[in-house]
């Protein structure tokens, strides 16, 4: 099976911490790679070193980052600027925040694939069929972002991370601003999507039920290292590692008679 | 805090005096009752009170005063919006940079704004001018070309804040090149501090403009300008208060509107001082 993102021991510094510690994990093509850890566990640092956007100060030590095969570490800013939305795609936990206020929604999604070179008209009609393939009605292309929903905002925002077609999508927590109806149906869109499509996904949670939901594949990162990582069967079933299985304690279930989840 | 209403009567009232402005110095041919180079040195016609033949009387030289002071006004609302383009044009490209690329660039450009300051710019006008020769091109770019550094500060101040935002992360996660990220982006989410401090700083070109003309640095007699007509009037103030009384009161009611405009679009847009009232 080919590789879409192969990251090997990648380790990244801000000033004297090290945030990023020797991670290597890889998401192959047409898979669904769930990325778990608490909040600063560096899953977030993970994906935008992917994109090569790491925020100031932030170094990286050593490893490599192979989108397609092609590292990402040695390129010069432009030519990541120009994987980014075609290659490896993101798309942001707080859809809220995440669109320009100022500017149309259709507007901020054409403008990503006119930023790689689609005429005007291709991406008008793109965005239309962007827009129905998100279950949306291409309509509310027309409208500004506070006069959608977040779950609207959210399949837009997916929308937008699809539009020129990445081999690689990154979603950042994308259900955790959403309340749990919405969620389903997020959920369910990125799965069909990526049937559909068959892009890989490297999907960023803390959430183990949305992990069980939607992954093929798991990896537990803890402090700036993955401590464990496999299919999602084996990882869920029978967790190696004492803190993966503390985070699958944590799932509340309907019916847990429970007081307190295990800390 | 002022109420909501008050706020917007001295908008009102502003743009009104504004409007009322303009238009007179754009058709000023066309209102002008007299050709405001036209001299009558008879004894009768020199230095006449307003009267219903001249609004404003006549000066010195017998030409009619409200004839020159609609000219005049030409001049000084075309000086303080030219001075004005230019210098919101160099602030918001300096301050963008600096508030956007940070590091180094922000450096050297605040270094260079911090230099600015220390000039006192009316004296920096004058030496230029003087340099230069007085002419109403160069007060313009003068004036535009010495008033960036406060309204480049507030820029980056926005900036700043601006690029830490969610939705410049996903811009630029797009591929959206930093140049569109900067304009389409975040310039128009920066714009309001930009229109207040810009409205305010019409009037200041305004006043600096009558000063150097006052100075005989500005417009060059026998071209009307407020602050010229005023020169003019000084040696009359004891016996023809009309030569110095309305263009003192044009430049008055002028700043002090675009003075209420903006002052007003700063309650209006700031959401923080709205919320006080």
């Amino acid at each position: 099976m080919d590789t879409t993102l192969r990251i090997d021991s990648l380790t990244v510094d801000i000033g004297p911490g090290r945030v990023i510690d020797g991670i290597s994990f890889e998401v192959a093509e047409g898979r669904i790679l769930g990325l778990v850890g608490e909040s600063g566990s560096g899953k977030t640092m993970t994906a935008l070193a992917v994109l090569g956007l790491l925020p100031e100060g932030a170094v990286i030590r050593s490893g490599q980052v192979l989108l397609k095969g092609n590292d990402i570490v040695p390129m010069s800013p432009e030519e990541r600027r120009r994987l980014r939305g075609k290659k490896a795609a993101m798309s942001f936990q707080e859809p809220f925040t995440a669109f320009n206020p100022v500017m149309r929604i259709g507007e901020q999604v054409t403008e990503a694939m006119r930023a790689h070179g689609m005429s005007r008209a291709g991406a008008e009609k793109r965005l239309a069929e962007l827009s129905r393939m998100v279950k949306l009605s291409p309509g509310i292309c027309r409208h500004y972002p506070h006069e959608l929903s977040g779950g609207e905002r959210q399949r837009m925002m997916i929308a937008m991370a699809l539009s020129c077609g990445p081999d690689l999508l990154i979603l950042d927590e994308p259900t955790t601003a959403l309340d749990v109806s919405v969620q389903k149906h997020i959920l369910d869109l990125v799965s069909e999507l990526q049937r559909r499509k068959k892009f890989s996904v490297l999907f960023i949670t803390h959430d183990f039920s949305v992990v069980n939901k939607i992954a093929d594949d798991v990896a537990v990162m803890k402090e700036g290292r993955i401590v464990e990582k496999g299919s999602k069967d084996k990882v869920l079933k029978a967790p190696g590692h004492e803190y993966t299985r503390k985070l699958i304690g944590c799932i509340p279930r309907l019916g847990d008679t429970r007081k307190r989840l295990p800390v | 805090m002022t109420s909501f209403t008050l706020t917007m009567k001295r908008i009102i009232f502003g743009i009104f005096i504004i409007a009322v402005m303009t238009l007179t110095a754009v058709f000023a041919p066309l209102v002008a009752p007299y050709d405001p180079l036209e001299m009558d040195l008879s004894p009768e016609g020199r230095l006449k009170p307003p009267s219903p033949e001249h609004f404003f009387g006549t000066d010195n030289l017998g030409r009619d005063v409200f004839s020159r002071m609609l000219y005049g006004a030409r001049i000084s609302l075309s000086v303080g919006f030219i001075a004005v383009i230019i210098s919101v044009c160099i602030g918001i490209l300096l301050g963008g940079l600096s508030g956007y690329y940070g590091g180094r660039v922000d450096a050297l450009i605040m270094r260079f704004v911090e230099v600015m300051y220390c000039f006192p710019t009316f004296f920096l006008i004058m030496m230029v001018i003087t340099f230069l020769g007085p002419s109403i091109v160069n007060v313009m770019v003068v004036i535009g070309l010495t008033s960036w550094p406060g309204l480049c500060r507030l820029v980056r101040a926005e900036f700043l804040s601006l690029r830490e935002r969610d939705f410049v992360s996903s811009a630029k996660v797009q591929g959206i090149p930093d140049r569109r990220i900067i304009f389409r982006h975040i310039l128009p989410n920066a714009m309001a501090p930009v229109y207040v401090s810009a409205t305010l700083s019409v009037g200041a070109a305004i006043l600096v403009e009558s000063a150097l003309s006052f100075l005989g640095l500005g417009v060059q007699i026998p071209r009307p300008s407020w602050g010229n007509i005023l020169t003019a009037g000084k040696n009359y103030l004891d016996y023809a208060w009309w030569l110095t009384f309305f263009p003192g009161i044009a430049i008055l009611l002028t700043v002090l509107s675009f003075n209420l405009v903006g002052e007003g679009l700063r309650e209006l847009l700031d959401p923080r001082l709205r919320k006080r009232k």
